[in-house]
């Protein structure tokens, strides 16, 4: 079985049962969408990639890790800032705080596609446009480099 | 440099305008007005490739693809050797694959390039031996479950990307340690009621 070195591209989505992400190998780039327990394998080569298409899109995605980080958040500063009188107006503020993190996160939303001759292929794992650019950064160089080699001659 | 291949929104499907490759900042698709950011490779820019005369088969000195009888041959399968025209060599990595053994590939699932699935048995293993183990009781059926999943799909590799395979070792050690918890708890209970016995 020949075995192919990955290397993770930019976004990373730790959802409760979907894990999507991509990775980079010497000639595509390998989707991996599924669940946790069940990997589906999608790869795009990069000589196929014709562009990179981004749409801004309010998105949203709830990760595992928020559940232990909102009431860790709570505990920790209404324990150490606040006096028992005062402590449900810490906890609603970071509530607020929270949310409104939400609401700014979702706002700078995207949805990433490669572009081929067959299609569009979303990106997952990519879901903010900072995450965006970073993954845009990371391709591109790599992505005109196999389009700009020369065909090998045997 | 107009690009000799139209890119069509993600949206609404309609071909998106030249103008979208002149820039890379956000504008709007003129039929569903989705803001859209293109960045272009030139592969948007190379002319579709198309059969040319030269591609058939003249007889004599050339040889014709295995399936088209009509077509000169330009490679060989990697696998079998069969010729192959343009249209019927598959680039997979490094070889050119004949449609027969690209398919006997995937089915198989020989060749890791062009696998399309694989479930983890080394994480649903952790799963079942970490969540039967929080509830304590019902680890007395998940731990021989988690076992039962560790050895039976011990050679069954993990995900493609993943190269350290610490889920396995960690469910096989958590099960374990379950079993010897209900061991030492059967025990204790048979020794105590030895000793109610011998009282």
């Amino acid at each position: 079985m020949n075995s192919v070195r990955y290397k993770r591209l930019p976004g990373r989505i730790m959802g409760f049962v979907a894990t999507p992400s991509a990775w980079l190998a010497g000639d595509h780039i390998l989707i991996i969408g599924g669940s946790r327990f069940n990997e589906t394998y999608q790869r795009v080569y990069l000589k196929d990639i014709r562009a990179l298409i981004l749409r801004k899109k309010t998105r949203f995605i709830f990760q595992w890790p928020y559940l232990f980080l909102i009431p860790a958040l709570v505990t920790l500063l209404s324990s150490v800032l606040a006096t028992r009188q005062s402590a449900g107006v810490v906890a609603f503020g970071l509530l607020l705080l929270v949310i409104g993190i939400g609401f700014a996160t979702a706002q700078f939303g995207c949805v990433l596609y490669l572009n081929t001759a067959v299609g569009n292929v979303m990106v997952r794992s990519v879901a903010s446009r900072i995450t965006a650019r970073r993954f845009i950064a990371a391709v591109t160089p790599v992505i005109e480099s196999a389009q700009t080699r020369p065909p090998e001659t045997t | 440099m107009a690009p000799t291949v139209s890119l069509t929104c993600p949206e609404c499907g309609f071909e998106l305008s030249h103008v979208f490759l002149e820039t890379p900042d956000f504008q709007g698709c003129k039929v569903c007005g989705t803001e859209l950011s293109v960045r272009a490779f030139p592969a948007c820019f190379q002319a579709p490739e198309t059969i040319q005369p030269a591609d058939l088969f003249r007889g004599e000195e050339e040889t014709s693809c295995f399936h088209h009888a009509d077509k000169k041959a330009v490679d060989a399968c990697s696998r079998c050797g069969k010729f192959l025209c343009a249209l019927c060599s598959v680039e997979i990595g490094t070889e050119l694959l004949c449609p027969e053994c690209l398919i006997a590939g995937e089915t198989k699932g020989a060749d890791q390039s062009l696998e399309r699935e694989r479930t983890l048995y080394d994480s649903i293993a952790f799963a079942v031996a970490v969540i039967t183990g929080i509830t304590i009781s019902l680890s007395i059926l998940g731990a021989p479950a988690a076992l039962y999943l560790v050895f039976r799909y011990w050679k069954r590799p993990s995900s493609i990307v993943r190269r350290w395979q610490w889920r396995k070792y960690a469910a096989l050690i958590i099960a374990l340690s379950e079993v010897g918890f209900w061991i030492f708890i059967f025990l204790s209970m048979f020794q105590q009621g030895r000793r109610g016995t011998t009282l």
